[in-house]
């Protein structure tokens, strides 16, 4: 396993009248090439959960482990954490500074202490890999691109660390569909083409069903699911439980499912479609459907 | 760090006589309170003063500690001003290390001061404790208020007062934020020489400010759509009220205050 985390327990302004405890004993271990989705309901624990994967915060109880090295190191360790587990904010677009879009990127290699035609190569690739033309933009200021360009920038500039786990918060927040559906596609080509890891916090169900192959669900800082994504849309009782809302799609599959046709939660219109034409088509009475 | 570990100002919410009390009539018992501790002395005044003060830190149901840990940033002040007392009055000495004389008038003298700052501290953190910073700001327009008259804008600056309060907190959030998204990008803001912590900041306070310009372009043009227009004719959903509460606190605040002056210039 690469990331370990064990029984980890995290409290803010412990010891004082406003203290929120944000983690209850949080057990859960990330493999390398795997894609985990960490979902739940706002205040469960999630943004406090990833925050503790790559030392940003330390476990008060148990603790993490990333690739065999305890978070609780200090200097160029704590580095190397930073770099092997690289954490994109929620809206990492402000987090934006420089006054190029090369300069924004190659910030983080920079502070690795990657140099020279090492460190271009870096930027190109991450841009690329992103699918943002680094010729044409690498000379923009950042603050001059759409939304959706911005959010790209943001995430190459933690991709040219080069990280074997990219943990994301919420990537597609706010973002247009078109933004939207190409950033998830360009996800998955990292996972596919590098084979990173990648770790998805979401409230978002269709983000989790293109993304995703595992589920991890957090209630009140404890970790209350975790299974296999198909496993987790298989129960729309459950999800509600947890306040996650099924996507159109895995609600039209309860749907079919209530009027007894044993459709299996699907992940993609796709997917739906080939289980109407083969479970509910083939049973030839679709007049009894009444939507 | 900043953000959820930073409590903003003191306020501790709780419901007591104190946190119930008119704004206006704490801001009152301080400025008269400072007043006094500054005319009298005599020890037996002090006694008097710190009783009272410890009688409404219980009726505040505030924790003795929390009172204290206010005094501790003036800790420095306070043992500087009795060792300069104590080492540097020309009187006579009692023991002689090298150069260093300690006199005793001088040790005296330096505990007085001591008292005098300690007890101006509980005094203000009274205020601080049981007050939030909107009610402070309500308080604080309601005594400039008369001020209108000759054209004070007693509104705007409370306005803007509680504005910069509302968002103390948002901006420290946002500072945290940024802070630790810069640092999963492998900056360093603990270490290094002075020159390249400065320099560190840089990608800590560019995205702060823009962030800062787009909330307050935001804000302004929410108050617009609102039909904010400065003070005039504005009605408020907290009217500010003295109660009976009030004229009794004050009441007790004047009769101990003048009391202990008298006492103070009695035994003068």
């Amino acid at each position: 396993m690469f990331i370990l985390v064990e029984n980890v327990s995290f409290t803010y302004l412990a010891n004082t009248p406003f203290a929120v405890q944000a983690l209850r004993g949080v057990s859960l271990t990330i493999s390398r090439g795997e894609s985990v989705a960490i979902l739940g309901r706002t205040g469960c624990g999630k943004s406090t959960l990833v925050q503790h994967l790559n030392g940003l915060l330390m476990p008060q109880e148990g603790r993490v482990v990333v690739d065999g090295v305890d978070t609780r190191v200090r200097g160029a360790a704590l580095k190397g954490i930073r770099q092997k587990v690289g954490l994109v904010f929620q809206y990492p677009e402000d987090q934006m500074f420089e006054e190029t879009v090369f300069r924004e990127v190659a910030f983080a290699p920079r502070n690795m202490g990657v140099e020279g035609e090492e460190l271009e190569a870096r930027v190109r690739w991450a841009m690329e890999a992103v699918g943002l033309n680094y010729e044409a933009l690498k000379d923009k200021s950042p603050f001059e691109l759409s939304g959706g360009q911005m959010r790209r920038v943001a995430i190459a500039s933690i991709l040219s660390m080069k990280p074997e786990v990219l943990v994301l918060d919420e990537p597609t927040a706010g973002l247009d569909p078109q933004g939207r559906t190409a950033l998830l596609e360009r996800l998955q080509d990292l996972r596919r083409q590098w084979g990173l890891t990648v770790v998805l916090v979401s409230h978002n169900v269709e983000d989790v069903a293109r993304i995703a192959e595992r589920v991890v669900v957090l209630e009140q800082g404890r970790v209350v699911f975790d299974g296999p994504v198909r496993e987790f849309f298989a129960c729309e009782h459950r999800m509600r439980q947890y306040g996650i809302i099924p996507s159109p799609l895995l609600q039209a599959a309860f749907l079919l499912r209530a009027r007894g046709f044993e459709v299996d939660p699907p992940l993609t219109p796709l997917e739906l479609y080939r289980e109407i034409e083969e479970k509910v088509l083939a049973r030839r009475k679709p007049c009894s459907v009444k939507v | 760090m900043f953000g959820k570990s930073v409590v903003i100002g003191q306020y501790v919410p709780l419901d007591s006589a104190m946190h119930r009390l008119d704004p206006r009539s704490k801001i009152f018992f301080v400025a008269l309170g400072i007043v006094t501790l500054f005319l009298v002395q005599s020890w037996l005044s002090f006694a008097l003063l710190g009783g009272f003060f410890v009688l409404l830190v219980l009726l505040a149901h505030l924790p003795f500690q929390y009172v204290l840990k206010s005094l501790r940033p003036l800790w420095v002040l306070l043992a500087l001003t009795l060792c300069l007392h104590v080492f540097f009055t020309p009187d006579d000495a009692l023991v002689l290390f090298g150069f260093l004389r300690v006199s005793l008038g001088g040790l005296f003298k330096g505990l007085f001061i001591v008292a005098r700052l300690v007890l101006l501290v509980v005094a203000t953190t009274l205020l601080t404790l049981t007050t939030s910073p909107i009610e402070l700001t309500d308080g604080i327009e309601g005594l400039l208020s008369p001020l209108k008259r000759w054209g004070f804008p007693a509104h705007e600056l409370a306005m803007m007062m509680t504005i910069a309060l509302r968002f103390i907190p948002t901006l420290l959030e946002e500072a945290d934020r940024i802070m630790k998204a810069q640092m999963a990008r492998g900056i360093d803001f603990e270490s290094g020489g002075f020159m390249k912590r400065i320099r560190g900041l840089i990608p800590l306070l560019v995205p702060l400010f823009v962030s800062a310009f787009r909330r307050a372009e935001d804000l302004a043009v929410a108050m617009e759509s609102r039909c904010y227009r400065g003070g005039i004719g504005r009605t408020r959903l907290r009217m500010l009220r003295f109660e009976r509460r009030d004229y009794a606190f004050l009441s007790l605040s004047l009769l101990v205050f003048v009391l202990s002056l008298s006492l103070s210039w009695l035994t003068w």
